[in-house]
């Protein structure tokens, strides 16, 4: 299920090692030849390897972004209009890439689940497999939120609800608008909280990333232990990511 | 680079303009009359022959029915797309149209698509280059607004096409004029620019970083601009014509025109001084004369002005930027030159706008900038380097009629993604592929069927 | 987005819209949630204490549209069903129903969900109501 990331990195560095470029056959770098600057035919590798970096999760985005021109000035299509057919396709190729990987990467929630879908975790497949497995022991499901999370998500939306009926009638309820402001304020300190929390699950993945790097063999149950925490975080993101933005749509109009 | 000669090209609603590199500067080709703009108005003569620009201008109020303006509007749309053009606009359809076929437009007893009267238009600008370099020219950056959308962009590929023009790019407007701003201002930093045109309006938030211009976000509405304003002045005119003359005009082309004619001389007077007059003569010697001052001006237009807000706010929430944090606001497309739009700019972007650019110019000078790219780049455009995104979102239709998204919006491009679908029945072999692009505007006029009980909640989805 | 017919007239018509004292010993709630997409809906349903039939079902769903079908095509489905037979309807049974596509599969799993939380939750009730019930007799 689980494949490793560090080593299709490595397959990766040594199929480019061991290609030339195709133009004046010095030693090729990566998308671009070192000698001569031609664009390379694109090689099937992630968006970490892309940008030459180790799959960690913690990185500095402005010097992500100085990559990104960099590599820009290299491949994008408009300064290789003049190239032949095949330099063309390839830079076209080259540079989609590029912007799919710069986009992912440089945020910070899509550059984790892009982690989480290298090393093979699938999100939706996880609850179905759960409802297959209720279904076949007569059990019920367990459910991949806290309950009391769900309690909340559901009693907020009902006065959610309240508020955009009263708008709707011309009605106003301070207090109830006081009681959705408080509970806002208390959703946008726990989204910040999770946020934090997801950073901290970061530092035991990088660290058992360095680790491996260093030659040392990390047990499987760990790795995977350090994926379901920041699934686990995902999902109940994903909750109070909605309520925050329902939120501030019902509120908005209000004031 | 005799042989590669690329000229740049602002299509435009109401004027349109060739510009190329000259050593280190763009510059506009004027055409035969000496003026940098031409017209974008296209004629039948009395021998059937195509007059187009300032000479076809006439045509509009002599013979409306063997002229035409303001095509852009009409680019890449079907009959269902254009009812509301129609009803302001004197286009006239052909008689024997069917629904999901290409539009036609009658002038005299011709027909003629948007993209053949675009190239009539074109033709005229790939001549006055051609006799500007005494050589032939074959190879052009057009630009297209912003939010254009596929059928529209691929309209106007059409149209260089069919005048003998490879276009290399289509480069949105804004995005244009941000090169040509860049290319003399040498600064990183965040800019805005605000394009209100003829026909179209676009806002774009870029990060000029070393020559690096990237688009950050952008939006529009492809049909805002000077003239919803003419259409609104000719309205009230002609309202005050039936009431105080008991004259209904509303159905005599040649009236309108004049109508026209003289609102945009004041509309344009109106931005250098405190009032205007109206001034029409109809027929049988009678004259509709009305005093308008700014003032009264600006009410009336308040609410076509405002339309833009909604867009540059949108563009700004995606950039993910506040006012303050943008360095610039840069001012495009001949409507801005009106004073109320400079002060609504002056507001949502907090600083006084930079106008020191020819709004009408600076996107064909923009297209050059890019063309000279293309064809290798020269000193002024040495590190120069566009990168523009998707104005809307792209995705697959999937079963029961779902768009699933999968390329959104603001996304820099060439952009790719991969997506697996399963088929729908065992044993299919066929799948059929629906590409789509979808934007705010057209999700709020799908969204039409909320639930009459506002029992389950339904929100619409990022 | 654009829905299926079926869909848009779930959405517009949602069949038991509301709820049910959830204290009551014949009702069962279940509240569940997509973590794909932060739904959450809430299926009740009564149950006949003699005969096991589903006499009566309700729902909230706060979701998208196609959420919102499921779960209403859910409470049609189980109302005059026995607990057990509720307990036979799969999720790929809605998507058919619904002609719902791939990327809003999760929809029917949430639905199948609740029927099931609905349902254990009930039994639950009955278990511990059982020697309760002795005593009394």
């Amino acid at each position: 299920m689980s494949k490793s990331t560090v080593s299709t990195i490595a397959a990766a560095r040594t199929h480019d090692a061991a290609e030339s470029c195709w133009s004046c056959g010095a030693m090729r770098v990566a998308q671009f030849c070192g000698a001569c600057g031609k664009v390379q035919p694109p090689a099937p590798v992630d968006y970490f390897s892309f940008f030459g970096l180790p799959p960690k999760l913690n990185l500095d985005v402005a010097t992500l972004e100085k990559e990104f021109y960099e590599l820009s000035r290299k491949l994008h299509p408009d300064l290789n209009a003049r190239a032949g057919s095949k330099e063309q396709e390839w830079s076209l190729e080259q540079s989609s890439r590029l912007n799919d990987a710069y986009r992912t990467l440089k945020d910070p929630i899509k550059r984790t689940q892009y982690l989480l879908h290298l090393e093979g975790v699938q999100l939706e497949e996880q609850s179905k497999s759960a409802t297959e497995k209720a279904r076949a022991t007569g059990e019920v499901k367990k459910q991949i939120v806290p309950p009391d999370l769900l309690e909340e998500v559901f009693e907020l939306n009902m006065q959610l609800e309240e508020l955009r009926m009263e708008k709707k009638t011309g009605e106003d309820d301070p207090a109830l608008i006081a009681e959705i402001e408080k509970h806002k304020a208390a959703l946008e300190q726990k989204y910040e909280a999770l946020f934090q929390e997801l950073q901290s699950y970061w530092k035991s993945w990088d660290g058992l990333i360095e680790r491996e790097q260093a030659g040392q063999a990390v047990p499987a149950g760990e790795r995977k232990q350090a994926l379901d925490k920041m699934v686990d975080v995902l999902n109940r993101r994903n909750y109070i990511r909605n309520l925050v933005r329902d939120v501030n749509e019902a509120l908005e109009g209000s004031s | 680079m005799t042989t590669d000669r690329i000229v740049g090209i602002d299509l435009g609603t109401t004027n349109s303009l060739v510009a190329f590199m000259q050593g280190e500067s763009p510059v506009v080709i004027p055409g035969e009359d000496g003026l940098n703009l031409v017209p974008s108005v296209v004629a039948l003569d009395e021998n059937n022959q195509p007059v187009i620009g300032s000479s076809a201008r006439r045509y509009l109020i002599e013979t409306p029915e063997r002229a035409v303006y303001s095509v852009k509007r009409l680019m890449g749309r079907g009959v269902e797309d254009v009812q509301e053009e129609l009803k302001l606009f004197p286009f006239r359809l052909a008689d024997d149209l069917q629904p999901g076929e290409v539009l036609r437009i009658k002038l005299g007893d011709k027909t003629f698509t948007p993209p053949e009267i675009s190239a009539l238009i074109l033709r005229q600008l790939k001549r006055n280059a051609e006799r500007h370099f005494g050589g032939p020219v074959s190879k052009a950056v057009i630009t297209v607004p912003a939010y254009f959308n596929d059928a529209q962009r691929q309209a106007t590929k059409d149209a260089g096409r069919i005048a003998g023009l490879e276009v290399l790019r289509l480069v949105n407007e804004p995005t244009a004029a941000s090169l040509a701003y860049g290319l003399d201002q040498k600064q990183n930093g965040i800019i805005a620019v605000y394009d209100l045109g003829g026909g179209t309006f676009d806002i774009s938030i870029l990060k000029l970083h070393d020559g690096i211009f990237e688009v950050i976000a952008t939006n529009g509405d492809t049909h805002l601009g000077g003239d919803d304003i003419d259409n609104l002045l000719i309205t009230i005119a002609l309202d005050d014509i039936r009431g105080d003359m008991n004259l209904d005009l509303r159905r005599n082309a040649e009236a309108v025109q004049a109508i026209r004619k003289s609102v945009i001389e004041a509309k344009i007077a109106l931005s250098s001084q405190a009032s205007a007059k109206l001034d029409v003569e109809l027929r049988g010697g009678r004259r509709y004369q009305r005093e308008v001052t700014r003032e009264q001006f600006e009410q009336l237009i308040q609410p076509i002005i405002d339309r833009t807000v909604g867009p540059c706010k949108q563009a700004m929430k995606d950039a993910g930027l506040k006012p303050e944090q943008i360095d610039e606001a840069v001012l495009v497309g001949g409507s801005t030159r009106i004073p109320k739009v400079r002060a609504l700019v002056k507001e949502l972007f907090q600083r006084e706008p930079h106008s020191d650019l020819n709004p009408d110019e600076v996107v064909a000078l923009g297209a050059a900038v890019q063309a000279n790219i293309l064809g290798g780049g020269s000193v002024a455009t040495e590190n120069m380097l566009l990168l523009d995104v998707t104005p809307l979102s792209l995705g697959i239709e999937v079963a029961g009629g779902v768009t699933d998204k999968i390329i959104l919006r603001n996304s820099t491009i060439p952009a790719s993604a991969t997506q697996f679908y399963t088929t729908q029945i065992d044993g299919q072999a066929n799948v059929a592929m629906c590409p789509r692009a979808s934007s705010a505007a057209a999700r709020k006029r799908k969204s039409k069927y909320s639930p009459a009980t506002a029992s389950p909640t339904s929100r619409s989805r990022a | 987005m654009s829905y299926s017919d079926k869909v848009i007239d779930h959405y517009n018509h949602p069949r038991n819209v509301g709820s049910m004292d959830k204290s009551s010993p014949d009702v069962g709630t279940g509240l569940v949630g997509a973590p794909e997409c932060g739904d959450v809906m809430k299926l009740q349903i009564k149950v006949n204490r003699d005969t096991n039939v589903i006499e009566e079902a309700k729902f909230k769903t706060f979701g998208c549209g196609s959420a919102i079908a499921s779960s209403s095509l859910a409470t049609e489905w189980v109302k005059g069903k026995t607990v057990d037979e509720a307990l036979t309807i799969k999720n790929m049974d809605i998507v058919k129903e619904l002609s719902l596509p791939p990327v809003k599969i999760h929809c029917s799993v949430l639905a199948e969900d609740a029927i099931r939380a609905a349902i254990g939750d009930w039994k639950k009730k009955q278990e511990s109501a059982k020697p309760v019930a002795a005593e009394a007799k």
